[in-house]
């Protein structure tokens, strides 16, 4: 329906950043074959000098994010350039460092910057993949129209529990009290169910997928003999299994949506670590070269 | 023998009162009779706190009663002392019943049976109408209500709601979260309230948190004992029952005083229920000594029904004065350099513009207070083609020139009028028009000018048949003289639609070509039984050319998507046009031609058909410019809303939590710039404007009133404290609250802090029309997903999408 940022503008900026990377390339290739390529060399400057403009202006896009009132461009425009050039940069940065390596501040910097540009890709990777899975996951729903779900399942759940008799309405309300969304950020990316229930005879357990709150109504209802109350039964198991499948897309929504953009948790903080690197590397540079 | 008084004020609102100040200030025996039990009833029930807006603020006040914006509790507490200063004789819980008798000698009959007799009568009523009651001997007992401030006051009690309608739908609701509810309809369904609250009740009602009576309704109430409970007998189809109740409210909606009004006498001009009666430039009624002012008289502003109490009386008196509004008119004016009187100007004006000459002066005034007179220079353009402005335009001197599409210009002269196209169809100027040699014109803008068609049969009338002989004229044969169209023109229909009903079925007879005058249609196509859009035609546009031209039979199923007007040619029309026109036949073919290809692409895809069946039932098919969000591209990241917050004084104006999805198409909550906008049809100011670009804006004389946030049937527009500006980024970023968040749509209230002295006012999207670059909300998508598109354009890019 609408255009991807990935292919702005005919990929403009997938264009500029092969031949950045095509120059770079040439100008490495054909520097004075005398000359051990590295940092120091004309060309080497001229690569370094590039990479820290590149890096500085990579990390801008969070503040031309920001800048709602800005018409420099439009942020998808911003973002296909920032994608292209932070991978182009990859090569620019590759080729400044003349491939010497070692246990000290430049280096520290070129691995920062890698792992950056690492997490970014897997992010493009990830905001091509996830977008769609959420969707198909919730149904053409928001989450937040998926928690009305639950609340109004939830309202017809206790309308009908209440028909029921004390004790089993009471297990009732104890596992829709005890349902669990979430708990730690490590449950959310694995879509834990750490929801439990606590039945008469058995004290607290677990309810994963409300399946230990069905099989209690089960046996209740194995064992009643009163018509109506296995008809309200039968139909609190309809709900409960209804209410089981929406908890575990409301679940499945925010892994997804975490998995979407756990990256950033990477990307953002490693930025700003490779910009103090790489200064450090650059006054380095120039005081005891 | 009954006291005669010079002159009786009905109504003791805010006209009633500045009548019954100036009567009282002049020494004139006077009496203000009042039903209820306090003065300014309306603004009585307004909530605590409410800020009362004095506009239009360029009016003068002219009363002997001081009124100023303010808050509800000052204003009334202003009034009630003025009312004892000026010694007004005022009856309240007076409630007039019958008015008869001629000028000089009236007779006021009220429901407690007294009589009052006056000279002169002054009908300040307003416009809200008498509460229906149960009609029952118990009406007035303690246990029945017409009206419910704060349901969550009430807990743990029996109630039984009586009505059908949306008060009654929304009280029942509201109610049974910590009641037990009974709703009493008289008939066997819901059909009267809006589709959202009638879902909301049959959803209550099967999930047994309501219980209803159908083709019930209350016959006795009867105190029990305890006097905290009643016992309610109704009639049902089941024979009679007994229910009891802590409370009964009874919310079954209001009578209308224009029967009132008729039934003393007074004549209104058409059957259209908005039609004011007519009046006098002395707002003297059909009934002479009978005069009206207010909302009654079509002034719904507090000042403007001050001015009128008080210029009645001297009116009655016989003083000479002019309206408050006269300094206003000469202003006007001044422009056209004359050194005539402000009446014989306006005269003149209804001597000139035949379509105005029937318009009663009092409402003509009106019309041109609210208008803008101009003189371009010959030469300077009065609007472009394809701007959204809407206005209408009548010719005082001189002539104009209508640049046509082929080039040609019309002109149009003294007396004539143009912008009509525009004003009834809510799309795009047609033409552009140029200002001629000593041009004059009188520029009224659009909400006026719907007033005064729903009033003045007649201008409907001239502007029905002008519209439709320019249409053809326009769209079919720009060659022939309007003399040879008039024939075809006048047999020519008008039709309208409502959304979802046939134009016309496939495989009907073809018998007719629609012009579509306004709204918008879908032509569908049958597929497995199912009828899905194949393609959607806006106004200005035509559908059913092709069962004229080619076969006899209709190809397609063509469907209102709104509320649409069509103008119809029948085929013996049609013929007559093709052949007085070579060019025509060519044209129309080549239409026909791209719209069969159309289809039969579409057809292969029901995917595209099934996007396009969503949109249109989003509503989208009176949409002008619309947001999208690619579901696909969307990464959740909520830029656009904090875009929005942060280049609209805090508030987002778009939730993209909100809204529907089918497949990968997301249509967020956020504002559509409808054709004909909902939101525009009752605003008492007049702040709902449409810019050039057809952006819909809410301007800075929004009074707050929320009519607008009611009106609108899609969410969009919401009432918000104007707040601070966010912070700057640096200082946000290195002192704290590094995002500034974009407030919730629904958690506006009391979040900016001192907001004594601001007011509540409605805010919606205005397609940052202000800013360079476009929508922040688009611009500030990092992925691409978030676009604005012309339905056109999205019929086109679905297209492309799916095929």
């Amino acid at each position: 329906m609408t255009e991807s940022f990935l292919v702005h503008r005919s990929m403009r900026w997938l264009r500029w950043a092969s031949l950045l990377v095509v120059l770079s390339i040439f100008g490495y290739v054909a520097q004075d074959p005398s000359v051990d390529p590295n940092g120091g060399s004309p060309v080497g400057y001229a690569l370094g000098g590039v990479a820290a403009i590149m890096m500085f202006w990579l990390i801008w896009l969070g503040r031309r994010k920001r800048d709602y009132l800005s018409d420099v461009g439009t942020v998808k425009g911003w973002t296909s350039a920032h994608v292209y050039l932070g991978v182009a940069l990859i090569f620019v940065a590759t080729l400044h460092t003349g491939f010497q390596f070692g246990a000290n501040v430049h280096t520290l910097a070129y691995i920062l910057m890698l792992l950056v540009c690492l997490s970014g890709i897997y992010g493009v990777w990830a905001y091509s993949r996830y977008p769609l899975r959420i969707n198909e996951n919730s149904r053409g729903k928001m989450r937040a129209a998926l928690f009305e779900d639950l609340k109004e399942e939830d309202r017809q759940i206790v309308r009908l529990s209440n028909q029921l008799g004390e004790e089993v309405d009471k297990v009732i309300r104890g596992a829709l009290e005890r349902t669990e969304i979430g708990m730690s950020y490590f449950d959310q990316l694995t879509a834990k169910d750490r929801s439990s229930v606590q039945l008469p005879d058995k004290g607290l357990c677990s309810n994963r997928d409300m399946k230990t709150v069905a099989e209690y109504l089960v046996k209740h209802l194995q064992n009643g003999d009163n018509a109506d109350e296995a008809e309200a039964l039968q139909r609190m198991l309809t709900l409960m299994g209804r209410r089981a499948r929406l908890l575990s897309r409301i679940r499945e929504d925010v892994r997804l949506t975490e998995l979407l953009r756990i990256w950033l948790i990477v990307h953002i903080p490693f930025a700003f670590a490779a910009l103090a690197a790489v200064t450090i590397h650059i006054i380095a540079v120039f005081i005891y070269w | 023998m009954t006291k005669k008084y010079e002159i009786a004020v009905v109504g003791a609102g805010p006209g009633g009162l500045s009548a019954a100040a100036r009567a009282a200030a002049l020494g004139i025996s006077h009496v203000l009779l009042e039903k209820s039990s306090a003065i300014a009833a309306t603004i009585h029930k307004y909530q605590k706190g409410k800020h009362v807006m004095a506009e239009p603020s360029i009016l003068p006040l002219r009363s002997e009663m001081p009124f100023a914006q303010g808050t509800r509790e000052k204003v009334l507490a202003e009034w009630h002392q003025s009312l004892r200063e000026h010694r007004i004789n005022i009856q309240l819980g007076a409630e007039v019943t019958t008015i008869d008798g001629v000028k000089g000698d009236f007779r006021i009959r009220l429901s407690n049976e007294e009589q009052v007799l006056a000279e002169n009568v002054v009908l300040g009523i307003g416009v809200q109408g008498n509460l229906r009651t149960l009609g029952l001997a118990a009406d007035d007992s303690t246990f029945v209500e017409y009206q419910l401030d704060d349901p969550d006051e009430i807990q743990n009690e029996m109630i039984l709601v009586v009505g059908a309608g949306d008060a009654a739908i929304e009280n029942a609701i509201a109610l049974s979260k910590q009641n037990k509810v009974t709703i009493v309809n008289r008939r066997d369904e819901f059909t009267r309230a809006k589709e959202g609250n009638i879902t909301q009740i049959q959803d209550a009602i099967s999930a047994g948190d309501i219980s209803c009576l159908f083709d019930s309704q209350p016959i006795g109430i009867s105190p029990v004992d305890s006097g905290s409970a009643c016992v309610v007998t109704l009639s049902t189809a089941e024979g009679e029952v007994a229910l009891s109740a802590n409370r009964v409210i009874a919310r079954l909606g209001a009578i209308p005083p224009r029967g009132l009004v008729e039934s003393f006498g007074v004549t209104f001009p058409s059957e259209d229920p908005s039609s004011l009666p007519v009046l006098s430039t002395r707002y003297e009624s059909s009934v002479p000594g009978l005069y009206i002012i207010g909302a009654l008289a079509g002034y719904p502003l507090i000042k403007q029904a001050m001015n009128q109490g008080y210029e009645v009386i001297d009116y009655i008196q016989g003083k000479p004065v002019q309206p408050a509004d006269h300094d206003l008119l000469a202003e006007k004016f001044h422009v056209l350099g004359v050194n005539n009187s402000v009446d014989e100007v306006l005269a003149m004006m209804q001597e000139k513009i035949r379509l105005f000459s029937d318009v009663n002066p009092l409402m003509f005034r009106e019309l041109i207070l609210d208008s803008l007179v101009h003189k371009p220079n010959s030469g300077e353009i009065i609007f472009r083609k394809n701007d959204y402005t809407n206005s209408f335009y009548a010719i005082l001197r001189g002539e104009v020139l209508i640049k046509l599409e082929s080039g040609e210009a019309i002109t149009s002269k003294q007396g004539d009028f143009f912008g009509e196209l525009s004003l009834l169809s809510g799309r795009r100027r047609s033409a552009t028009v140029l200002a001629g040699d000593n041009c004059e014109l009188v520029e009224i803008p659009r909400r006026c000018m719907n007033k005064l068609l729903n009033s003045v049969p007649s201008v409907k009338q001239v502007l029905d048949e002008t519209f439709v002989l320019r249409a053809i004229q326009g769209r079919f044969a720009p060659e022939l003289s309007i003399a040879e169209l008039q024939p075809i023109a006048s047999s020519a229909l008008i039709n309208e639609y409502q959304a979802g009903e046939a134009i016309f079925n496939e495989g009907d007879d073809a018998d007719a070509l629609h012009l579509i005058r306004s709204g918008s249609v879908s032509v569908l196509k049958t597929y497995a039984g199912k009828e899905l859009p194949v393609s959607y035609v806006s106004a200005g546009n035509y559908v059913g050319e092709m069962g004229l031209l080619g076969g006899h039979k209709r190809s397609a199923t063509v469907r209102a998507s709104v509320k649409t007007q069509t103008i119809s040619v029948n085929t013996y029309n049609f013929k007559r046009l093709l052949a007085s026109n070579e060019n025509l036949k060519t044209r129309l073919e080549e239409v026909m031609q791209s719209r069969l290809q159309d289809n039969l692409s579409r057809q292969s895809s029901e995917e595209a058909a099934g996007v396009l069946d969503f949109l249109l039932r989003q509503g989208l098919g009176e949409a002008t410019d619309v947001l999208l969000i690619n579901k696909s591209l969307c990464i959740n990241c909520d830029n656009c809303e904090t875009a929005c917050a942060q280049t609209h004084q805090g508030t987002s104006r778009l939730n993209r939590q909100g809204g529907a999805i089918f497949a990968e198409v997301h249509v967020p909550t956020s504002c559509r710039h409808c054709e004909d906008p909902h939101c525009m049809k009752d605003c008492p100011p007049d702040a709902i404007q449409r810019a050039p670009g057809g952006e819909v804006f809410i301007g800075d004389n929004c009074i707050g009133c929320g009519n607008c946030e009611q009106n609108c049937p899609y969410d969009v527009i919401q009432m918000a404290y104007p707040s601070t500006e966010g912070k700057g980024f640096w200082r946000a970023l290195f002192f704290g609250d590094a995002v500034p968040k974009p407030k919730s749509r629904t958690a506006t209230e009391g979040e900016t802090g001192d907001t004594s002295a601001a007011i509540k006012k409605a805010v919606k999207c205005d397609m940052c029309k202000d800013l360079t670059g476009g929508p922040a909300c688009v611009r500030a998508c990092p992925t691409g997903a978030a676009s604005r598109l012309a339905p056109e354009a999205f019929v086109q890019t679905i297209s492309e999408r799916y095929l």
